[in-house]
């Protein structure tokens, strides 16, 4: 058999590597990557700089500065316990849940919205020319009387409405009045309660 | 503190920087001393090309003039083609039969993004258990025992000595599909570790550290028989690769040690480096043979072998963390696999430079030679995919980037454009070489080549696309995270159809393989060693 008829027989020599240098490009690379890579070290880990890889520093993750007056989030609040109802945006649901935003109730006597959180409200309720006769529940249990301040100033005060804030005190004077009272029924008992 | 490491890093970085330009210019001025590249080829005798699948015309093209090899030269390549014959068959076999399976998989997963009501009856088939499959099969299956098979063929030859002890490696190879199986059972059956690329649970993890590490035993009984004074660089690749790998997938897979989000660092220093440090070394290993195999010429430059290799070396192991940026990992962390992906760009430039001027003025042959094809593609695609990679890496790309059908589309790049590729223009040449038996019909190759050029040019262009639609889809709170998934979702078809392009062909590669080994079975090879003695 010839050798040329090997695979092996129709190859060249093993590789080498011909003793040539670095091209200068290749050198000039190395040096702007190293400066580029010493710069950037400098200059994002270092005192005050974000430690996390998310780049939050750890005042971001303090809890927000609580705001002034009453010292609870009203907005927190309405995200946690009213927003699944009457959805973020204050609109409500048509046919289901009433709106907040542009409410006759919510931006007239306080006392009033006080007293649906409190109880809790059943029966027909006529809202923007809407009737709605359906059940909401009762907060008296899962809020404070400085929560329900809060989530009522927010209301009255986001999603277009301006009416005035509503103090802590007016709301611990409606708790105390309807101690123990069962879900209003409907606007009638409300207004009733509340001329 | 944290100023404190910061100016560690800053000094180590820049002192191991100056260290790898010291060493190549210790190099340049010849302090190594014989160990200096020598050059056994002298200008006048370059020019002999060959290809296994090439015509006459590539030498014809080329300039070269055939000419009778040097007994001696062919006898001890003969033979070193003999003694790794074993081994390699075994993992190239397995590799190329799980490929088959893999593509199988992907296709399927490609598929449910289109309909994805298909084939939900059985747990097995979702895709919550058909893309680990795919990725382990595919990651383990094909690119690692294709890598291992290519580098026990090399290694002989790059030592000039016939393999000593390659039963351990075939025994490995045995371990590694034991391991293959049962791990590819648990994910079907839902039992998982549940870590993208650590998948396989730990208890099964063993049959593959056993099987990597015989297949490596090889290498160190024949490393002190070398007849060569100077290790050329494909051999430094082989080495770092074998040495590496099974040191990342112990300390990856050991159960009970890992927690919260140190796991989380592990796992991605873990699959980043098995691209980085495993399939990657064992890839450019090929490529740096082949290269000048073909082309007749040496490589350009051993001072850029040099800073390639050991560049890669200094910087991958860190570069993992960037899979984390945005989480909630030290920030420190972030920054240094940043620098350290950006980096990349050196060892990338090196190689890229090193094959490209190595190629140069020849660039003809890529006409008539099938195998250089692979090679080449394969590696440009290396330098696109590193590139990409350090582009990925800034913050600001980043962001636009991550979870999305981009980072598949560059984990295709490095892994299929890349790696496979390479492989594939590696078991070409091979094959012949280690049965002694020529391929059976040569058109084939031509045609897988055609499928998968094709095929992944479409699965990268449209992912891609689909991705940055994507990226800019979930970026903007304004839009529903619903668009998101309709802007990227015309564009999966295209990984659809370029996806059963690749399949097709691999399944062309796999008939031509196996009729290549039915072939060898059939007819005793060829061989001047046996005819010797
Ligand atoms: C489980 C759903 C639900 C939750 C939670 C809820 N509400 Fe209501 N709310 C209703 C329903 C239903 C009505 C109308 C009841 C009816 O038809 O009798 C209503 C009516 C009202 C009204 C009077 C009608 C209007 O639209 O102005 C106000 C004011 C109100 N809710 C405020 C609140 C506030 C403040 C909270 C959070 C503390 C809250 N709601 C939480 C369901 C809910
Ligand atoms: C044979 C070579 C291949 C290799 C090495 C490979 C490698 C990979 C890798 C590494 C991933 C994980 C990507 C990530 O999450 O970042 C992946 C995912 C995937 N691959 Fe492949 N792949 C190959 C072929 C294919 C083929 C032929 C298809 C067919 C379409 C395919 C389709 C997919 C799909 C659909 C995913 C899942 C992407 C997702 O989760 O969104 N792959 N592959």
């Amino acid at each position: 058999m010839s050798p040329a008829d090997l695979p092996q027989g129709r190859e060249g020599h093993e590789p080498a590597e011909a003793p040539r240098g670095v091209p200068l490009v290749v050198a000039g690379l190395v040096v702007v990557v190293a400066a580029w890579g010493a710069y950037t070290f400098a200059t994002e880990i270092g005192p005050g700089m974000a430690p996390y890889g998310d780049r939050r520093t750890l005042a971001a993750l303090q809890p927000p500065e609580t705001p002034a007056g009453g010292g609870i989030d009203g907005g927190a609040v309405f995200a946690a316990r009213c927003a699944a109802c009457h959805q973020a945006d204050g609109n409500g649901l048509p046919g289901t849940f009433p709106p907040l935003a542009g409410s006759e109730w919510v931006v007239g006597a306080p006392e009033r919205t006080a007293a649906i959180v409190l109880t809790g409200l059943t029966g027909a309720i006529e809202v923007k020319g809407t009737s709605y006769a359906s059940v909401m529940p009762t907060f008296r249990d899962q809020l404070t009387d400085g929560e329900i301040a809060a989530v009522l100033s927010h209301v009255r005060g986001s999603f277009g409405n301006a009416a005035t804030p509503v103090p802590e005190t007016l709301v611990a004077g409606v708790r105390a009045t309807l101690e123990g009272h069962a879900p209003l029924q409907g606007q009638a008992e409300l207004v009733q309660l509340y001329p | 503190m944290n100023g404190t490491i910061a100016w560690l890093f800053a000094v180590t970085f820049v002192i191991g920087a100056v260290g790898l330009l010291g060493l190549v210019a210790a190099i340049a001025r010849r302090q190594f001393g014989a160990g200096g590249a020598h050059v056994p080829f002298l200008d006048h005798e370059e020019g002999w090309a060959e290809d296994p699948v090439a015509t006459p015309r590539l030498q014809r093209v080329l300039g070269a003039t055939p000419r009778s090899p040097d007994p001696a030269e062919l006898r001890d390549r003969d033979a070193c083609d003999r003694s790794s014959r074993g081994p390699v068959l075994a993992f190239v076999l397995s590799a190329v039969a799980w490929l088959a399976v893999g593509s199988i998989f992907g296709l399927v997963v490609s598929l449910k993004f289109q309909y994805p009501d298909w084939l939900t009856d059985q747990a097995w088939t979702t895709f919550g258990r058909l893309r680990p499959l795919h990725l382990d099969t595919v990651a383990y299956g094909w690119l690692s025992m294709a890598g291992m098979g290519v580098a026990l063929w090399l290694l002989p030859r790059l030592l000039r000595t016939p393999l000593r002890g390659g039963r351990w490696a075939t025994a490995g190879a045995l371990f590694w599909n034991i391991g293959m199986l049962l791990g590819t059972g648990a994910l079907a059956s839902g039992w998982t570790d549940g870590l993208e690329w650590l998948e396989y649970p730990w208890q099964i993890d063993g049959f593959f550290v056993i099987g990597g590490s015989l297949a490596a035993v090889p290498m160190f009984l024949t490393l002190p028989h070398r007849k060569v004074d100077h290790l050329y660089v494909s051999a430094l690749y082989i080495i770092g690769a074998l040495v590496w790998f099974p040191i990342l997938f112990v300390v990856a897979n050991i159960p009970n040690l890992h927690f919260g989000v140190e796991h989380a660092l592990v796992n991605w220093w873990f699959a980043h480096n098995v691209l980085g440090l495993w399939f990657t070394p064992l890839g450019l290993a090929a490529a740096y043979y082949l290269i000048p195999k073909i082309v007749g010429r040496p490589i350009y430059s051993y001072q850029l072998s040099l800073l390639g290799f050991w560049s890669l070396a200094l910087f991958y192991s860190q570069v993992g963390v960037h899979h984390l940026i945005g989480g909630p990992v030290p920030g420190w962390v972030v920054t240094l696999s940043i620098v350290t992906s950006v980096s990349m760009v050196i060892p990338v430039f090196a190689v890229a430079v090193n094959h490209h001027l190595t190629v140069l003025g020849r660039f003809r042959a890529l006409r008539h030679s099938p195998v250089l094809r692979f090679i080449v593609l394969g590696a440009m695609l290396y330098t696109a995919a590193s590139f990409q990679g350090s582009m990925e890496s800034l913050r600001s790309v980043n962001t636009l980037t991550h979870f999305t059908h981009y980072t598949v589309a560059h984990a295709h790049l490095g892994a299929y454009g890349f790696a496979s590729i390479v492989f594939f223009g590696a078991i070409y040449f091979l094959m012949p070489r280690v049965t002694g038996v020529e391929w059976p019909w040569r058109p084939l190759v031509d045609v897988h080549f055609a499928l998968i050029a094709v095929g992944f040019f479409v699965y990268f262009t449209t992912l891609t696309i689909g991705g940055l639609l994507q990226g800019q889809a979930m970026l903007d709170a304004s839009r529903p995270f619903t668009d998101s998934v309709s802007a990227a979702a015309p564009w999966l078809w295209g990984r659809t159809a370029g996806g059963l392009l690749m399949t097709l062909g691999h399944l062309v590669f796999a008939v031509h393989v196996g009729a290549l080994a039915l072939r060898a079975a059939r007819a005793p090879a060829l061989s001047l060693t046996e005819e010797m003695t």
